[in-house]
């Protein structure tokens, strides 16, 4: 698959975790991104163009609803599709993300199953 | 609800295992098993909002390399305890967390989480009448998981 994808998690086991599921989903690593915080996010998309993000949003240096609002200021990148990866379920902070454009939701503890099809569909990927 | 008890501890705990990590667990003899737990890694959630409490996660060294091995899809041989074991165990309290939460609260709950932390044997909660803790029993070792309502607070006072 040609298209790129960005994790970004702050726990390293976590994106692994992620990353096998991307590439069970279709994507060779070198198509595959990770970033430990947003700031490190942004830092990507500054270089790298990016089909999905995948958002993990408690996260130390830059959490993932400070990545959404700083993404959604910049015309370039305003428009890449993010999903949640997150245990957050706040009603609160859920519906301020999605007014910053979240397109998705996928609630931790997930299955992989779940995590790929996910990413088949953002895609327009056949599962 | 707004308190939780050893059987809905365990469940929460049990289906992350399950659905993150194809992990199965079941609960221990806290007696007998309890008496040969050498717990080896810590791991701390604490969460406010609405309200606030301490998720405690204290595990061997079989069982974080059971964990981390699976999230990683290697042998358990190739785990770092102290890396990825640790890495696993953190995360396994912030997906604790982000259930019991939603146990406590409900869809609608005012709770946020903090970011889940390396912990040491001596910061777990102190038991009182509203805790609970459960032991549980994977393949290879064991997991023992606190949770206290209101230590956050007691400890932010």
């Amino acid at each position: 698959m040609n298209c790129n994808i960005l994790i970004v998690d702050d726990s390293p086991i976590l994106r692994t975790a992620i990353k096998k599921v991307a590439r069970v989903a279709g994507f060779d690593d070198d198509h595959i991104h990770e970033a430990g915080n947003g700031q490190e996010a942004l830092d990507i998309l500054e270089t790298v163009w990016v089909d999905l993000v995948l958002l993990d949003l408690n996260m130390p240096i830059m959490d993932g609803e400070t990545f959404a609002q700083e993404k959604s200021k910049r015309d370039d990148i305003m428009d890449i599709p993010v999903v949640i990866v997150s245990t957050e379920s706040n009603k609160e902070r859920l519906q301020r993300m999605a007014e910053l454009g979240v397109v998705d939701r996928l609630h931790k503890p997930f299955e992989p199953e779940d995590l790929r099809r996910l990413i088949s569909k953002m895609l327009g990927v056949k599962a | 609800m707004s308190t939780l008890d050893t059987n809905l501890l365990a469940e929460l705990v049990t289906t992350a295992l399950e659905r993150t990590a194809f992990v199965m667990a079941d609960f221990a003899d806290p007696v007998e098993d309890g008496a040969d737990f050498t717990p080896s890694h810590f791991a701390l959630l604490t969460y406010g909002g609405a309200g606030s409490g301490t998720i405690f996660l204290e595990a061997d060294d079989g069982f974080v390399r059971e964990l981390a091995a699976s999230l990683l899809g290697v042998e358990q041989d190739e785990v770092d305890t102290a890396t990825h074991g640790q890495d696993a165990l953190n995360e396994l309290s912030n997906i604790v967390g982000g259930s019991v939460v939603i146990a406590l609260g409900g869809d609608d709950h005012r709770f946020l989480l903090n970011l889940p932390q390396t912990a040491s044997r001596n910061q777990a909660p102190d038991s009182s009448d509203q805790s609970c803790q459960c032991l549980l029993e994977s393949e290879n070792g064991l997991l023992r998981v606190h949770w206290a309502p209101g230590a956050a607070s007691a400890a932010a006072a």
